[in-house]
Formats: structure tokens, sequence, C-alpha cells
């Protein structure tokens, strides 16, 4: 075994690194979320040239065949600077999801000018209705003539408001809740069948909602195998999890820091407040929290991109859910030590809350992932490539 | 020792629903258990029903136009009242100048300003907390200088909640420089419309506008608006502050909030079956449940031994901690049954009027912003690691 980074990933973290320091000032980031930009074409063009967005696709179309540790040291960065550019959505899940399961030609058309930050790509899957579990797709897509017909709704699709093409998910067999039956295919974002809603998050990122009748797409549309797209949707979102788990760990760290600073700072009784031992065994507690946050972090980093959809799972779980935890923690703590300055909007730590707010709605939720951790059989796991075998997913 | 209600208490209590259900207006009722946003005016429609019927003041004695009700009444007048929807009344007056002025006022003082703050005529706001003093209130540098009839103040208060709805503040201000910073301490009346304040916003982490910057310059005070004796203000501020920890602990709403957070898991469904038949969901509204049931015995003990004295005790300290650690846990759970609906940030859906669609259920929208804004409740009225502390020197003795 061996911990250190790599010469490569020491050089991306550096360059990625110099690159946010110019490019992501928090004033910068402020003005983009009140002016309600989705993402910053600069920025992306910018992380294209750092390598990032062909992180892990394969160097046949321009990528850098690039493994779950290298997602992670990015994700860190990225979360240390709260990036709102829809990194995961486009590059871990939707570009991902074209390598796992689109046609050679898919990936001839498609990846390099992902690669390239020329155009964007993001997955449309959730559908708010009901309970929400990976399977539940209500989107109908039926064949008529030589074309796919879809109809439905998805909702709060991350990077959706700046998306040049979708890959909806639609039900092609079987109903809402089976696994089989899934397919998806890739839509234009501006066609005029689909009608859209853009709205904030708490982050101030911003999402999409779309609705669509009738949606007419040609055969070449489909990407995968018809009806078997449960398995890749899994697996991206296992990835994306982890991902998430990355941005979160970066978060943390920096909201740690700026409270270990605040306490060093601050007097109250003529003293700092870093001398009173009650706050340093409670800032001690949110470093333990980040460290073994930390540790099993980098076992999923380096299970995600793995062969093995058991050891992938287990250890996603396992990181999802104790992030979970440390997230409420460190950010609860933040705000507590800080006192009332803690409270308010314009400290840049309050922008670190909010992301570590919403951290345990997406990608499944604690509840899910702890109990998917226990219900894991490697077996059944590794021969079907489900992983959530009886559990559905109350929260993406 | 009783420990179910008597008789005469359930029909207290019938009487406080009947009461409530009549007079709480229907609006104000939906704003407060849909968490969508209260303005003054719902809060003074309110405070008005509950002055008619001479319910306004439970806690101070009938002299003053107080109800003098003991601790199992106040305390089922906050249950049955907060499950309603009843908005929470302003504290300000009501629970700490008011009492104050009650034992520290002069005949002038409590005539003149007692019956305003029943009749919901003054708005009241707080100043203590300054940039520098937080926790450390003593060391408060807010400067009162004595000149003729008048006190001139300046100097800088801030998290003064709802200073910019207030007419009235009252101020903790230095009068006297001396070794121990506790003394020459004073505590001042002032109007807000007197010339030299001004009220800056400060916005929470929730983008809303509920706590103030007080700046003063050269604000002249009538010698009249001390209360008590000058320089003796510490210990008159302090009567006040544990006087706002008993109603801190927030049991009634605590309640409320936990029927909610049932109702919505009844409603979520997950894998099939609501989102309350989960065994692990289940076990955590469980162990909430449990821990209020200790909170609320809490109350009735320690108020009821508050009964006998007056001013409540450094246990009070105990409600502030646990109250505040409840209603928060609460938020998180309620926020874990929207899941994903809780994510969108959309401040207009907070609003009565809003006839939009939010992306989830309607009940989802405002929960991470009240969640978020709940995180000051371990922070205000000092901090929860303050409340220990007092708990460890003056109860536990170390
Ligand atoms: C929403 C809101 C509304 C408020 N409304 C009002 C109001 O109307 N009027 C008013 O006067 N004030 C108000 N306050 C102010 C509030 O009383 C103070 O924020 C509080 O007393 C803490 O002070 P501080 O913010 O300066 O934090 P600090 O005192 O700087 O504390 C920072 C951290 O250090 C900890 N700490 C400090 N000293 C010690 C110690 N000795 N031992 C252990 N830990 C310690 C604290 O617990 C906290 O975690 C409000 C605050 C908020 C957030």
């Amino acid at each position: 075994m061996n911990f250190s980074l790599t010469e490569d990933q020491t050089l991306l973290v550096d360059a990625l690194k110099r690159f946010l320091d110019k490019n992501y000032a928090p004033e910068m980031r402020q003005r983009m979320v009140l002016d309600q930009e989705p993402m910053s074409r600069e920025v992306w063009t910018g992380f294209a040239s750092l390598g990032i967005l062909g992180l892990t696709l394969s160097e046949e179309h321009g990528g850098f065949s690039g493994s779950g540790i290298d997602v992670m040291v990015v994700m860190r960065e990225l979360g240390k600077y709260l990036v709102i550019e829809p990194y995961i959505p486009n590059v871990v899940i939707a570009a991902g999801l074209v390598e796992l399961c689109g046609s050679d030609w898919h990936k001839k058309v498609l990846l390099p000018e992902l690669i390239k930050g020329e155009s964007t790509l993001v997955l449309a899957h959730t559908e708010m209705q009901g309970h929400q579990d990976l399977s539940h797709v209500e989107t109908i897509a039926r064949q008529e003539g030589g074309v796919w017909v879809l109809s439905g709704k998805k909702t709060l699709i991350l990077g959706g408001a700046s998306a040049d093409r979708f890959i909806i998910s639609a039900r092609t067999s079987g109903s809402s809740g089976d696994k089989d039956g899934i397919t998806l295919f890739i839509a234009e974002s501006l066609d005029e069948s689909i009608s859209g809603q853009v709205y904030p998050l708490l982050d101030g990122s911003r999402v999409l909602d779309i609705q669509f009748d009738n949606l007419r797409l040609g055969s070449e549309s489909v990407i995968g195998t018809l009806d078997r797209a449960f398995a890749p949707i899994e697996c991206v979102y296992d990835r994306a999890a982890m991902a998430s788990c990355a941005e979160a760990l970066g978060a943390m760290e920096t909201a740690y820091e700026m409270t270990v600073d605040y306490l060093k700072d601050r007097h109250q009784f003529g003293q700092s407040l870093s001398q009173f031992q009650v706050l340093q065994h409670r800032a001690v507690d949110m470093f333990i929290n980040i460290e073994e946050a930390h540790s099993l972090l980098t076992l999923a980093a380096a299970n995600a991109w793995g062969d093995s959809p058991y050891e992938r799972a287990r250890s996603v779980s396992a990181a999802k859910s104790l992030f979970a935890r440390a997230a409420r923690f460190v950010s609860q703590q933040a705000v507590q030590l800080h006192g009332g300055m803690g409270m308010t909007y314009e400290l840049p730590l309050s922008n670190y809350v909010k992301k570590l707010t919403m951290f345990d709605a997406l990608f499944g939720g604690e509840r899910f992932h702890r109990s998917r951790f226990s219900n894991l059989r490697k077996e059944e796991a590794d021969t079907t490539g489900f992983v959530s075998p009886k559990k559905s997913w109350k929260q993406l | 020792m009783e420990v179910t209600y008597s008789k005469e208490e359930l029909n207290f209590a019938a009487e406080v629903r009947d009461f409530v259900s009549e007079s709480l207006p229907g609006d104000v009722a939906r704003k407060v258990l849909e968490h969508k946003r209260i303005f003054k005016e719902d809060v003074q429609r309110w405070h008005a029903a509950l002055h008619e019927k001479g319910w306004i003041a439970p806690h101070w004695p009938k002299e003053h136009g107080g109800c003098a009700w003991n601790a199992v009444q106040r305390h089922i007048f906050d249950v049955e009242s907060a499950a309603l929807g009843a908005p929470r009344l302003s504290p300000f007056g009501l629970h700490m100048i008011g009492p104050v002025l009650i034992a520290f006022g002069t005949e002038d003082q409590k005539k003149y300003y007692l019956p305003r703050i029943l009749s919901g005529e003054d708005w009241w706001c707080q100043g203590y907390s300054e940039p520098g003093s937080g926790s450390d209130l003593a060391s408060l540098k807010t400067k009162a200088v004595r000149d003729g009839d008048s006190f001139v103040i300046n100097g800088q208060k801030t998290w003064t909640t709802h200073a910019q709805w207030a007419n009235m503040i009252f101020c903790l201000v230095r009068t006297e420089v001396s070794e121990r910073k506790q003394n020459g301490i004073s505590m001042v009346l002032c109007d807000m419309s007197t010339d030299g304040v001004e009220v800056r916003p400060i916005v929470t982490l929730d983008g809303e506008h509920e706590v103030n910057e007080v700046w003063f310059s050269d604000v002249k005070v009538p010698v009249q608006n001390l209360v008590g004796e000058e320089g003796r203000g510490w210990s008159i501020g302090k009567f006040l502050l544990s006087h706002e920890r008993t109603g801190i602990a927030g049991v009634g709403v605590s309640k409320r909030e936990l029927a909610y957070l049932k109702h919505l898991a009844s409603e979520e469904m997950y894998e099939g079956k609501p989102l309350l038949e989960d065994p692990i969901f289940k076990d955590r509204i469980a162990e909430l449940e449990i821990d209020l049931l200790a909170l609320e015995m809490t109350v009735l003990r320690v108020a009821s031994r508050d009964d006998s004295g007056g001013e409540p005790g450094p246990e009070a300290s105990i409600l502030k901690i646990k109250g505040t650690e409840i209603q928060q846990r609460l938020t998180e759970l309620q926020m874990e049954v929207a899941g994903l609906a809780a994510l969108p940030y959309l401040p207009m859906a907070w609003g009565d009027s809003f006839i939009g669609k939010t992306p989830g259920p309607a009940y989802a929208a405002p929960l991470a912003a009240r969640y978020l804004n709940m995180r000051k409740t371990s922070i205000y009225g000092g901090t929860n690691e303050i409340q220990r502390n007092i708990i460890a020197r003056r109860v536990l003795g170390l």
C-alpha cells in the first residue's frame, strides 16, 4: 500500500489550485451566483486546458485514463473553492455513461468535444413524484416507425441549466420500479418539444426541471443496450457519490480551517477563544471527523472505477454514510464556534455550511447507504452488476 | 407528588384550546404551521387577541395586569397554543424588560411602560451584545455619559433581533469605567426614533433579515430612563437573562414540530411504505420524542420550583441546552423527510401569497432555510457552552 500522491497528481493539484486562486476568488463566485449564472464558460475552458474534463476517459478520445484517486484529488480542490460549475454531472455522470455504455460512434462523436469543453452533457434521470428510487422511471419511450417518442418529466437536473444535451432515462418496458426496462436516450436541450424551468439550490448552483411530450428521437439516440441502463446508472451514481464525498472533504477542511483561525483571532474574557479547553476539544472532534472521512474516501476512490461492483458499492456506501455524519457535525460546529458571526450570510463560511447542508440529500443519504452497506451480498452484486438488490434510493 | 394533570388543569387546557381555536387568526396559524414567513403584523394580531382576553402576561403578577398563572398553567398554555399554530410572541417586552421593570423600575416607569407592553403599543428590542462583547457581555463598551438631565450614548450594539420593528430598546451601557468590568454598567431605555440611533440590517444564513446592528451617536436619553441604580445594571441584566432562558425551552413548539414531522413522514413514501415505518427513521423519531418528554418533565419540575422562589435558578440553563438541541434536531429530521425536495432555494415560496409551484411538495420549500435559521438557538440567549459553564459553576460548584 502507498497513500502518497504520484508526481502527476501533485502537479495536477498545484496547477488546479493556481487556476482557481486566479479565477475563483469568493467575490467572483458570489457574483456568478447573484447574476444567476449556472456556469462560467471561461472556467470550463480552463478546466479543459488543465485536462480535468477528460480525467478518467480513455486516451483514445482525448482523455487521460485517470483513476478514482485522480477524481478524488480534483474534487477535493473544487470543494475547497466551492466551484459551482457542474463537474460531477458532466464529467463523472454523463461522460462516464457514454464511456460505459455508448457505442464507438457515440464515443467518437461526443467524448472529444466534452473533453475539450466545447459542449456539455448531463443526465436527466430524477423524477420527484413518488419515492425516489434509481429504478423509479415513469418517463415513457415508445417506438413509432423508425423513431422513439418520449414523454415525461425530469426534475432537479444537476448541471441542466447549462447543458447543451441531455441523456434522458426512459422506460422502454416493464413498469416504474423495475430495474429492467430502462433505456438511455440522448437529446438536444434546445429541442422544441422540451420545456424547462431553471431555479437555484441552496448553494447558489442552478438546476433544471424539464417536461416533454412526444419528444421524437432517432434510433441513433439510444445510448447503450435497450432496457439495460440500470446497472450503468447505478455505477455512475456510485462514482458521483464518491466524488461528492471528495468535494465535501475539501469544503469541510476549509470550514475547519476558518473555524480554527477564528478561535485564535477572537477574544472574549481577556483571552483568545482557542484557549478554552472545551473549544479546543470541539475543534479536535471536527479534525477527527475529517481525518476518518478522508480515510474511507481513499478506499472508495480506489474502488469507484474498479472491476468489482461489490467492492465499489461497499466502499462508496461506507464513505457516503460516514461523510453524512461528518459533514453535519463539522458544518454545525463551524457555525457554533463562530457564535453570532457564524449565522451571517456575508461570512464566506456560510457558503461552506450550505454546501455541506446539501450533502446528505444528494446521491443517496446516510440511511440508504448504511442499509445498503449491511445488505450487500458479494456474489449477487458481482454477477448481476446490481448493487442495490432489495433497497431503493430515498434520496438520489 | 402528583405528576398527572388534575381535573382543573385538564379543564384549563380545554379552555385554552377553545379560546385559541376561536381567536387565533386562521391565516396566521397556517403560516406558522407551514413554516411561512411571519411578519410583525401577524404577531401583533395574536398579541392583541390575547391582550383582549387578559391572557397576554401569564407570568406577571395580577396587580400589573398579569394572570399570575402557576408553572403548570403556563406550560399548558404554551403547549396548547403552540399546537394550534400560535406565533411566538415577541419576548423582549413581555419576558424581559417587563419583569425587570416590575422588579426594579420606578413607579413612573411601571405606570408608563407596563400597560404599553401589555397592549402591544411598544415593540421592544434588546441592546446587550456588541461586536467585541458577546459571551463576555460584561466587557461591553457602549458609553453613556451624564450631561445634565440626560445621558449621552455612544457606541454600537449588534445582533439586535427585530430592531427594524421596534420603537424601544433597552440597553446595557457603561456609565463608569471601573476595575471590575461588571461594575459601572447601567440599564437604560431608549426610544428608537431618538436622533443618532441608526439601525443597519444583518442578513443571516437563510437569507432573511431578522437581526441588526444598532448604532448610537450622541444619542440623548433622559435620566428618568435609567432602570435601577446607576452602575448596578449588571445584576439587573442577569436577572433578565435568566428570564430569557426559561422561555427558550420551547416545549410547546417542539411538540408541534414533532407532530408535524410524524405527519410528513407518514405521507412520504419510502420503499413502498410510509417513511414513518422505516425502522431506522422510526428509531430516530423515538429517540427524539423520548428526549422531548424528558425535557417537558424537567420544565415542569424546574418551573414548579420557581413558583415558590420567584427568580428562575441556574437550572434554567438545562432547559436552554436541551430545548435548543431538540429544536435543532427536529429541523434536521424534517429536512431528511423531504430529501432532495429540501434543496431548492426559493425564498419567495416562503411567503404566504406565493401561488407558484415548487419543484417538490410545498411543505419542503422552507425546510432547509429553517434548519439553517435554527442554528441560532444554540448561540443566542447565552451560547450553549456558556450555559454549561453556568451549570458547572453555579450548580455543580466547580
Ligand atoms: C439570531 C440571533 C439573534 C440574537 N439576538 C440578540 C438580541 O436581540 N439582543 C442581543 O443583545 N443579542 C442578541 N444575540 C447575540 C447573542 O446573545 C450572542 O451571539 C451570544 O451571546 C454569543 O456571543 P458572540 O456571538 O459574540 O460569540 P462569542 O462570544 O464570540 O462566542 C464564540 C464561540 O465561543 C464560545 N465561547 C465563548 N466564551 C466561552 C467560554 N468562556 N467557554 C467556552 N466557550 C466559550 C461560544 O460558546 C461560541 O461557541 C443574537 C444572536 C443571534 C445569533
